[in-house]
């Protein structure tokens, strides 16, 4: 609790300075609103990330280093978490031959993208089932987003990628109530 | 509408501040120019990627080449990375610098008025009439030496003060001391004459002293009368005169009190009719007649007094205004001290009760006057809004 107020007073301090003394844009990184569908017993929750990379990504994908732009899926009931789930979208770019590998692991499936922009579809849309059948009542549905550390073995350093999202990563809630 | 008063502190906090984040800002714009010149010139350096479509003879320089792209393009987005990390690091470092050095700046700016804001406090508390303040010499050199110096200085007006608080006091008694010497005196001389003049018609001449002797004894009895009156107006001057106020019609109250003086002096009178005042009537009678005879005592015999009774706005100003010697202008602010008499014959008490009277009615006096055309007072009173007193 303490930890998340200082982490938020933290971020409003950074983009304050970043306001007053900076040119530095990055990119100001959310969710649309969680889509529920109902699929057998399954809640298949879907959706996607916006405006995550539009500025300052075209080096970064053209790095060639595995990049993972991290999921977290929390369901709580009465403030408990009772499903949680971690996965990734992940992506390399080859330049041997001259495509985009990408993995999205909640969905088990492994493809190329020849173009930046289909490759920020592809890490955008986020679409995962929920076993329902387990759970009763109302649910509070919670997706969260980030990006992890990299480090570039060529020139020895390692890099924040969060910096790119201003530090902050975006989160979509949505309350359902499973009878 | 208030105007708002900057003191100097809120003032320098102020314009450092100001000047401050303005240098910063310029200091910044300048950093940020720099910075898209550099990413100019690395979105020139990514041109690399393109060399890699170049298909080469041999699969191994091939490789070559795509390690080298690989290690060109890590690079470029290492730069990429540092460079934002500048540009969000630096800003966060500059605003923690500019936050640390503007408290640092109001400490040490505090530290150092300090000082100033307890002598401008002790100057106001001087000023006021407390002389009996010690100020801590501390801040730098410089306030150290002028709050010594204050000190001093405090001390010595303290000093001061106290001489002449003796010297006021020891003035009061001799004057009067010596207005009750004359005072005393004046009776005393006309009755031992008078005396000493019965004594000698009774053994030269005692038909003589028959005709004399009642005439005598008024002129006795008339000047202990006289002392019998300034008893008793020393005594009314030491006595306390709470007020006890009650509502009458002014104009009555000054037709009733210039009455026995309208035969032997010329009184105009101007008065408003029909107005009330609540104010105690016996002190009313009393600062009338002490005016009254004052204006009388200081004009001719064919001088004239004017006494008007005037509204102005929610008070009632009365005037009694001689055409007589006037007042010094260096005399005026002295005339309510007690035992201040510029007269042969008077104890200086008079207007001094007046003031009193006055002020136990919480009411206003003002004079005005120019040697040699007369002199105005006026007395200024609330008008009150109830019905007469039954």
């Amino acid at each position: 609790m303490i930890g998340s107020l200082l982490y938020k007073t933290y971020l409003n301090i950074v983009s304050l300075s970043v306001l007053l003394f900076s040119n530095y844009v990055g990119n100001s990184v959310s969710f649309s609103p969680l889509s529920m569908q109902n699929v057998g017993d399954n809640i298949v929750c879907s959706a996607h990330l916006l405006n995550a990379f539009e500025n300052d990504f075209e080096e970064i994908f053209k790095s060639g280093k595995e990049i993972r732009v991290w999921f977290e899926f929390k369901a709580l009931n009465n403030s408990k978490i009772i499903h949680f789930e971690k996965f990734y979208h992940a992506f390399k770019w080859d330049v041997n031959s001259r495509v985009y590998y990408v993995e999205l692991q909640e969905q088990s499936f492994t493809t190329t993208a020849k173009t930046t922009e289909e490759l920020v579809y592809l890490l955008s849309v986020v679409e995962f089932p929920f076993y329902r059948a387990k759970h009763r009542g109302n649910i509070s549905i919670e997706l969260t987003a980030y990006l992890p550390k990299i480090y570039m073995d060529e020139i020895n350093k390692e890099f924040d990628l969060m910096l790119l999202w201003n530090l902050k990563k975006p989160s979509v809630k949505k309350e359902i109530n499973i009878i | 509408m208030k105007k708002i008063k900057f003191s100097m502190r809120v003032f320098v906090i102020c314009l450092f501040i100001l000047l401050y984040v303005s240098s910063m800002l310029i200091q910044n714009q300048f950093i940020n120019k720099m910075q898209k010149e550099q990413d100019k010139i690395l979105s020139n350096m990514a041109i690399n990627t393109e060399t890699i479509s170049i298909k080469l003879a041999s699969e191994e320089e091939q490789e070559i080449l795509n390690k080298m792209s690989n290690k060109i393009n890590q690079s470029l987005a290492g730069l990429k990375m540092i460079q934002n990390e500048t540009k969000i690091y630096s800003s966060l470092i500059l605003l923690f610098l500019m936050v640390v050095s503007m408290i640092v700046f109001i400490f040490i700016f505090y530290i150092i008025t300090k000082p100033i804001k307890e002598l401008q406090f002790a100057t106001e508390k001087i000023k006021k009439g407390d002389f009996n303040i010690f100020l801590p010499p501390r801040g730098m050199t410089e306030i150290k030496s002028l709050i010594l110096s204050f000190n001093d200085m405090s001390r010595e007006l303290e000093t001061v003060q106290q001489k002449l608080l003796v010297a006021q006091k020891e003035m009061i008694w001799k004057d009067l001391a010596r207005i009750l010497t004359h005072e005393i005196k004046n009776p005393l001389t006309p009755i031992q004459l008078t005396l000493q003049r019965l004594e000698e018609k009774h053994e030269s001449d005692p038909e003589k002293f028959e005709e004399i002797f009642y005439e005598s004894l008024e002129i006795i009895y008339q000047e202990v009368a006289n002392l019998q009156n300034l008893v008793q107006s020393f005594s009314t001057f030491a006595k306390d005169v709470p007020a006890n106020p009650s509502l009458f019609d002014p104009e009555y109250a000054v037709l009733e009190i210039i009455k026995p003086y309208q035969n032997d002096y010329h009184i105009e009178l101007d008065l408003i009719k029909d107005k009330r005042i609540r104010f105690d009537h016996t002190h009313f009678y009393q600062i009338m007649t002490n005016i009254i005879q004052n204006a009388i005592e200081s004009s001719d015999e064919m001088g004239r007094i004017w006494v008007s009774l005037k509204q102005s706005h929610s008070f009632l100003v009365l005037s009694i205004r001689d055409e007589g010697k006037g007042i010094a202008h260096k005399d005026l602010s002295r005339i309510f001290e007690p035992y201040f008499t510029k007269k042969t014959k008077g104890t200086g008490l008079g207007l001094a009760l007046v003031k009193r009277l006055c002020d136990a009615n919480h009411t206003g006096i003002r004079v005005k006057s120019q040697i040699g055309r007369g002199t105005e007072f006026e007395i200024i009173l609330e008008e009150a809004i109830e019905n007469i007193d039954h």
